[in-house]
């Protein structure tokens, strides 16, 4: 009888002190990497020269950017996408970013770089500019 | 006895505990909404709607992840047994295929201090090219013919009006591939003249008229000979 008090008591237990140790909640879920998704330092392993997209909003973009970004988003794909293309070559990996790991725009924008343009090795930069930051100050 | 009426005691109480931490302070109709949109639309609106079933809700901000979708909200606070709703208004733009669109709700309740709705809409192809960009590179003697596949995917009856390029030294030519005037092929092939260099950026204008009124009458692929 004791076990079973014991056994049925475990889980309330557990949920109660998860509450306490983690009372906020992530804003997103976001467990795991996705298939497309790369960390800055998986980036920095690779050997392949690497196209950075900015796919944040024209203000951030002329703020401050990844060096050698090209802007582009849903706003201005079609007048963008040809400067993307030409400084886009066969051997590069291509790698989106956006403000954070709340916007979606990068994953909408490689998506369209991977499905509509035909183009290999597209990336989203996991964490976005945000990530990017943090890694430049640490 | 006593031991087992005391720890049931004590069970009850913590499972009362337990659950009025993890409960919602809110019964959401649908966190999900699901939308199909029509070739011709340009917005989607839709709402989120709530009841508030435990003590009073209140809503600090509403983030969206996508400079394309805008909430609305009518008050932040909502008492117990009051129900609301979180308007969504997602601008199409030229966005096409399945479209997921996320808003967190930050709440003051410390249960569920954040709460995610997803809005996924389907936007329709009605001109689908495949792919959207060819090149070619130098360094081949001759280059070879390539070829871009054109789908009208709706059911509408759509006209090619024009398939037009911008560069001379790109030969361009186009049939329909069946005859339910539904699927078509562009081939495009490099055609440099001697001594002149092999480099171009082509864009190749695709005009379509349709029985229906359409946002995008004009398409475009690029074909591009890199170095």
């Amino acid at each position: 009888m004791r076990n079973l008090l014991l056994f049925l008591l475990l889980p309330i237990i557990l949920a109660v002190l998860s509450c306490a140790i983690n009372p906020k909640q992530a804003t997103f879920r976001r467990p795991a990497l996705r298939d497309t998704e790369v960390l800055i330092e998986t980036i920095q392993s690779w050997t392949d020269p690497v196209l950075w997209i900015d796919a944040r909003d024209e203000i951030s973009f002329s703020t401050r950017k990844i060096p050698g970004a090209v802007l582009l988003n849903s706003g201005n794909f079609e007048r963008n996408v040809v400067e993307v293309l030409n400084n886009w070559i066969p051997s590069a990996k291509i790698v989106v970013y956006c403000d954070s790991e709340l916007c979606d725009n990068s994953r909408e924008i490689a998506d369209k770089l991977r499905n509509e343009m035909g183009l290999p090795d597209v990336y989203e930069l996991y964490g976005g500019w945000d990530a990017w930051l943090i890694h430049q100050e640490s | 006895m006593r031991f087992c009426n005391r720890t049931i005691s004590i069970l009850l109480v913590l499972l009362c505990l337990g659950s009025s931490l993890v409960a919602s302070n809110v019964k959401w109709t649908n966190k999900t909404l699901i939308l199909d949109a029509k070739p011709t639309d340009q917005v989607m609106e839709a709402a989120f709607q709530f009841e508030v079933v435990g003590e009073e809700f209140f809503i600090d901000s509403i983030k969206s992840s996508c400079g394309c979708t805008t909430t609305s909200l009518e008050r932040n606070r909502y008492k117990k047994g009051e129900t609301g709703e979180i308007g969504i208004r997602f601008e199409i733009g030229s966005r096409v295929g399945l479209q997921k669109k996320f808003v967190i709700i930050e709440t003051k309740d410390p249960n569920e201090p954040s709460i995610e709705l997803e809005l996924r809409v389907f936007i329709p192809f009605v001109v689908r090219l495949d792919p959207r960009f060819v090149y070619w590179t130098k360094g081949s003697d001759r280059f070879q013919k390539q070829k871009i596949g054109l789908h009208i995917d709706v059911d509408n009856s759509v006209e090619i009006v024009s398939i037009t390029s911008d560069q001379p030294q790109l030969e361009l030519d186009w049939a329909p591939v069946k005859e339910d005037g539904k699927e078509y092929q562009i081939e495009l092939q490099p055609v440099i003249p001697e001594g002149e260099v092999p480099f171009f950026r082509a864009v190749i204008k695709i005009e379509i008229d349709a029985e229906i009124e359409l946002k995008q009458k004009v398409f475009y692929v690029y074909a591009f000979l890199k170095s």
